[in-house]
């Protein structure tokens, strides 16, 4: 627990899931909860770096974390209602249904 | 005591994460994102970021897991019993993640980081980012919530079942086809007249022929 390795390999594990649900899921609501997982792993690793390589007195990595928490609430906040949209114009929320732009 | 603590959360971060993206039930899913926010928020805690713990728990598992949950059931039919969630290119998904994975895990463990020595107790940080956001990061934080707001005035406008442009171009179409009522009604007058006008013409052929 006194280890930033640990908490660094955490981390690349939740983006390197996050990557697999964006590239293979189908439905978008599985995809946003693989960005969630992205920006979690990126929040893990600001904090493990502010608390092992900063001083004592300085929180700038727990002020970014802040910063991606409020960014992470608007975007599935926006992501939701264009999903809710899509289902209701396409009536599936599968991101191979959406593929009317394709030629 | 707090070894086995910390081992037994990363392995319930890891197998929770793991099942948020692999689990064919989408509800599933989103109840293993709950265990893995939670578990996040432990970590925090073990990385001496009390406030932050608090918020992730807050914000995360009280909000927008709470969104994400309402997604699930808005964007589905009510009546199959289980929300499934399909998965496709996962060869390529697995190859790519494994390979990012593994980027990641030789450089972090090849890495000579630099730790800085006894940084291991301290005050509460709630002071100190209250100190912060007030002070140096200002800026950044009158912004974000401006962004905040923005975002999500435009997603309660988005999400609404009708708005208002929608019912200004109803009435546009609806005056449209008034109008063009209008022209087909004027096209049938003025067929009707000619018609009468060469049936006069007629009549006065036979008046001349008579």
């Amino acid at each position: 627990m006194d280890n930033l390795q640990i908490y660094l390999l955490l981390s690349s594990l939740l983006f390197s899931l996050g990557i697999y649900a964006v590239i293979s899921r189908q439905n978008a609501v599985a995809i946003l909860m693989g960005i969630e997982l992205i920006l979690n792993s990126a929040n893990i690793n600001f904090i493990a770096f502010n608390r092992f390589t900063s001083n004592l007195h300085q929180l700038d990595g727990h002020i970014f974390t802040i910063f991606i928490i409020v960014l992470a609430a608007a975007e599935a906040a926006v992501a939701l209602a264009i999903i809710i949209n899509l289902f209701k114009n396409i009536g599936s929320v599968n991101v191979d249904d959406a593929s009317e732009l394709k030629g | 005591m707090g070894e086995f603590i910390f081992l037994g959360l990363c392995a319930l971060i890891a197998s929770s994460a793991i099942w948020v993206v692999v689990s064919p039930n989408l509800v599933h899913s989103a109840v293993s994102l709950l265990i893995t926010l939670f578990g996040v928020a432990g970590l925090y805690v073990f990385l001496y970021a009390d406030f932050l713990a608090a918020t992730q728990v807050v914000i995360y598992v009280g909000g927008i897991l709470v969104l994400i949950i309402f997604g699930v059931m808005l964007t589905n039919k009510i009546d199959k019993p289980v929300i499934a969630s399909d998965s496709s290119n996962k060869i390529i998904g697995v190859l790519v993640s494994g390979f990012i994975f593994s980027i990641l895990s030789i450089v972090i463990l090849q890495t000579d980081w630099q730790i800085l020595p006894n940084n291991t107790e301290g005050p509460s940080t709630v002071e100190l980012i209250g100190r912060l956001i007030l002070g140096k990061y200002l800026l950044p934080f009158e912004l974000i919530s401006i962004l905040l707001l923005a975002a999500l005035t435009g997603s309660a406008l988005l999400a609404r079942k009708k708005n208002i442009s929608d019912d200004l171009e109803e009435n546009v179409e609806s005056l449209n086809l008034e109008n063009d009522n209008d022209d087909i009604d004027e096209n049938t007058i003025d067929s009707e007249e000619e018609n009468q006008s060469s049936d006069d013409q007629e009549s006065k052929e036979e008046d001349s022929n008579g």
